[in-house]
């Protein structure tokens, strides 16, 4: 008899365990890894209860904040992985350890799409009267790395992005930075690592060949020189694991962050004199969750960065989280930088121009933020 | 609340078992039904509160009328009693008819199922064949015993009368129920929820873009899903009710494997078949009246099958379809099949029941047309496509687990691996109990798909 409860024993044991586990256990109001606010123990009331509100919020505070929630994703992505399966909350396993975020057709949503590209021809047109404009739309990593994706497996075509955006710009292509082309030719072997393996970021290394593009699009002629000069060389964290990766919880290995030090002493004053530094890494955040804030302490809603080079230029850089690490390249270049993230911010375009009156524009996003960035079109549109 | 749930797993059950088991089981286990009964509503009112009210006004609707048609039965007035029978019919079908068939309110979860649990009491009582309950809380717990109150098996009163008052608990019957609990959950949460993302995948893909081996994968697919979530859910409440000192009948027999339509349709939702059998096909004369009334009989059940799982053509069309194979079985294809290897037989039914899922898959028919021509490789999209291999390419595996998983080949392994009582069986259930409960709180903590197909009916 006793030995033939044994799984009754288990069975009972695990319930109970996990109930307990889950009642004693801290709760938190904050995921880290997911980057998204959990669901707490919410307090029952009659009235909430006859909607069923509090049981919808129960059950997912059940889940938000079940005992070591990120090892349990971990097995089970694990299990899913051994099952044969490519991908995983919507991260593809590609080769050599890299994994690749899917995009489908409703992350480049055509209307939107659409909007935002008509919206930004329209503030380069009133914008290009006074200054010299510049556009960057960096593709997604799971489109430069197509060749990494697990066999068959769909991936959105990023090329109708790009010709929506030149057929837009026709006859005025020269604001067009072709980051894509100059990405594709630096991929081959021996070429830097352009994309990070666990996180959606482009890496330094990418970001200089997108400086060094820019550059070019300005008609520099030192341009591949003055690139070169810049390659971050010094390796700030060698255990990265990126927003990909929190996702799934599964990676070969993990990232390296290279940064490029700034040889000229900056001045860095944060969301209009909130605060002032003279560096443009926050190494602090290298410890944190979020190892990618080291460049400008993550995305900040205005940065004036000053003490480059005493040439009377004003550069406005209008970008999303993937300019954060070209910063410190372009730093050097002008007078004055002033770094916008417009999704932090509740300023349109053209009061920015109005502003700083820059001397040059620079507009950089990732092909996917961009698209997705519903008030683009808003704030791009002016006040 | 959905049994494959995190919510039911580390609180619901927790709490229900622990004090199920320290009530005391005197006074005819009033204690026991009167905790399983006050859980049951708990579980019931936990997803929509307000329907509380309909699963009580039923429960005394009948508790009433069974009351009364066992009174007046006893006393041998038969007439009147019929009043009350009628009566219950009358008002449970009303219900039905308001709440599911109408289409004005959202479906009351179960209620499908407790309508046709209760219909059964009072007309078993008018028949003779049970005794009427006196005992509210026994009837109230008979009703919505949380285990089958949502997606059956449906219980007849008279399965389970006796065992609501003489039942007790023994660990033997508690190690079935882990063992079948955790057989059911592994089904839910580790496949069945996994073929449902492939079929999503499949309807969610826009009609030009549907590959002939998409669409192939699809209904397979559907027909894994609705097997292992059906069969799956049955498992677990089988198996929670043998926690509870319980037995009731199996509603599953291993479908897939039959030689025929009249084979899988006893072994598939048993419960229901012998419902429609023993209170609609039998009073209407059954076989016995003819050939011409037996097959009038035969569409009336059918239909009624159909109707039973909703109100869209679908359902409907779905229940005439295997009336048709059924009559044409009784009529000259099972005395051809018998002829036939056996191997052809599986096939013949396999065939069958996998079309019968895409009449089934979808209640909007109007994807239907498409959908044929893609299964048939004349659709817009082809034969085959990246996305089509990738699919295929990366559930193979999982695939090929589910196609032996649904048969009885697993469970006769399992038979012969713990054929001896000693302590390597033990250990090695001890093993499955925990490596499943493992996996499925995995699957559960990450999984945002698990819905529940039989709750829709």
């Amino acid at each position: 008899m006793g030995k033939k409860i044994l799984p009754v024993f288990v069975f009972f044991l695990v319930i109970f365990g996990l109930a307990g586990a889950g009642i004693v256990s801290q709760e938190k109001t904050y995921s880290s890894t997911e980057k998204r606010e959990l669901q707490t123990r919410p307090k029952p009331k009659i009235k909430t209860i006859k909607k069923g509100k509090f049981q919808k919020k129960y059950e997912r505070y059940l889940s938000d904040q079940f005992p070591a929630r990120d090892s349990w994703v971990q097995v089970q992505t694990g299990v899913l992985r051994l099952l044969g399966k490519k991908e995983s909350n919507g991260v593809y396993f590609g080769k050599d350890q890299y994994l690749l975020e899917r995009y489908d057709e409703t992350d480049f949503d055509e209307k939107q799409m659409k909007k935002n590209i008509d919206a930004l021809k329209g503030f380069v047109q009133r914008a290009g009267k006074q200054t010299q404009v510049r556009i960057m739309m960096v593709p997604t990593k799971t489109w430069m790395m197509r060749d990494y994706l697990p066999a068959f497996a769909p991936t959105y075509d990023e090329q109708i992005f790009y010709d929506a955006l030149y057929e837009t710009f026709a006859g005025n292509e020269e604001v067009l930075i072709p980051v894509e082309k100059e990405l594709a030719l630096q991929s081959g072997d021996g070429s830097p690592q352009t994309y990070y393996r666990t996180d959606h970021h482009w890496t330094t290394a990418g970001a200089l060949i997108g400086y060094e593009a820019y550059l070019k699009s300005l008609s520099e002629t030192d341009a591949t020189e003055r690139a070169a000069k810049k390659f971050p060389d010094v390796r700030v964290c060698d255990d990265f694991f990126g927003t990909t990766y929190a996702k799934v919880h599964q990676a070969g290995r993990a990232d390296e962050i290279f940064i490029y030090e700034p040889k000229s002493d900056l001045t860095v004053v944060y969301n209009m004199g909130e605060r002032t530094t003279d560096s443009l890494y926050e190494t602090d955040a290298l410890e944190g969750a979020d190892p990618y804030s080291v460049f400008t302490g993550g995305n900040q809603g205005v940065i004036e960065i000053s003490g480059g080079r005493e040439n009377k230029k004003t550069l406005l850089l209008i970008k999303d989280s993937f300019a954060n690490c070209m910063v410190p390249f372009l730093a050097e270049d002008y007078e004055k930088l002033i770094v916008v993230d417009l999704r932090q911010l509740n300023v349109g375009c053209d009061v920015l121009l109005e502003m700083f009156s820059p001397t040059d524009v620079f507009i950089l996003y990732n092909s996917a933020q961009f698209v997705q960035d519903i008030e683009f079109m808003i704030k791009s549109a002016g006040q | 609340m959905v049994f494959s749930s995190l919510l039911v797993l580390v609180r619901f059950l927790p709490c229900v078992l622990l004090i199920y088991y320290i009530v005391p089981g005197c006074l005819k286990n009033f204690w026991k039904n009167s905790v399983l009964f006050l859980f049951s509503l708990v579980f019931y009112a936990w997803g929509e509160p307000v329907y509380i009210w309909l699963m009580f006004f039923s429960t005394v609707v009948d508790y009433v009328n069974g009351g009364l048609a066992g009174y007046f039965v006893e006393r041998g007035r038969r007439g009147v009693a019929r009043i009350f029978v009628v009566l219950s019919v009358v008002i449970n079908l009303s219900l039905l008819a308001v709440f599911k068939y109408a289409g004005r309110y959202a479906l009351p979860i179960g209620i499908s199922f407790y309508t046709f649990q209760s219909m059964s009491y009072t007309i078993d009582v008018y028949m003779g064949r049970a005794q009427a309950e006196k005992n509210p809380v026994n009837f109230g717990t008979y009703i919505s015993l949380f285990p089958q109150l949502i997606a059956g098996p449906i219980v007849r009163f008279r399965d389970i009368a006796v065992q609501l008052r003489e039942r007790r608990s023994n660990l033997l019957q508690i190690r079935y129920g882990v063992l079948r609990f955790c057989c059911g959950l592994g089904k839910k949460v580790l496949l069945a929820n996994q073929a449902g993302v492939i079929f999503q995948t499949v309807t969610d893909t826009a009609a030009g873009e549907l590959t002939m081996l998409m669409a192939w994968l699809g209904i397979l697919a559907f027909m894994l899903q609705i097997y292992f979530d059906f069969s799956g859910y049955s498992d677990m409440a089988i198996g929670l009710m043998a926690m509870f000192g319980f037995m009731i009948p199996e509603n599953f027999n291993y479908p897939y494997e039959s030689k025929s339509i009249t084979e899988f349709w006893r072994r598939w939702h048993i419960s229901l078949g012998s419902w429609f059998k023993e209170y609609v096909y039998v009073p209407l004369g059954g076989s016995r009246r003819g050939a011409g009334h037996t097959y009038v009989n035969i569409f009336i059940v059918w239909f009624l099958t159909g109707l039973w799982h909703g109100a869209t053509v679908n359902f409907t069309l779905w229940g005439l379809y295997f009336c048709f194979f059924l009559i044409m079985e009784k009529t000259w294809l099972l005395k051809l099949l018998k002829r036939l290897p056996v191997w052809l037989s599986h096939v013949y039914a396999l065939i069958v029941i996998y079309f019968g899922w895409l009449l089934f898959a979808w209640e909007d028919i109007s994807g239907h047309r498409a959908y044929v021509k893609a299964l048939a490789g004349i659709g817009a999209g082809g034969v085959v496509s990246d996305e089509s291999l990738y699919l295929l390419v990366s559930n193979a595996l999982l695939l090929l687990v589910m196609l032996v998983g649904a048969t009885s080949l697993p469970a006769r392994i399992a038979g012969a691996l713990t054929k001896k009582d000693g302590m390597g069986t033990a250990i090695l259930e001890s093993v499955y109990v925990l490596a499943v409960l493992l996996l499925s709180v995995a699957y559960l903590v990450n999984g945002t798909y698990n819905p529940f197909l039989y709750f829709r009916f």
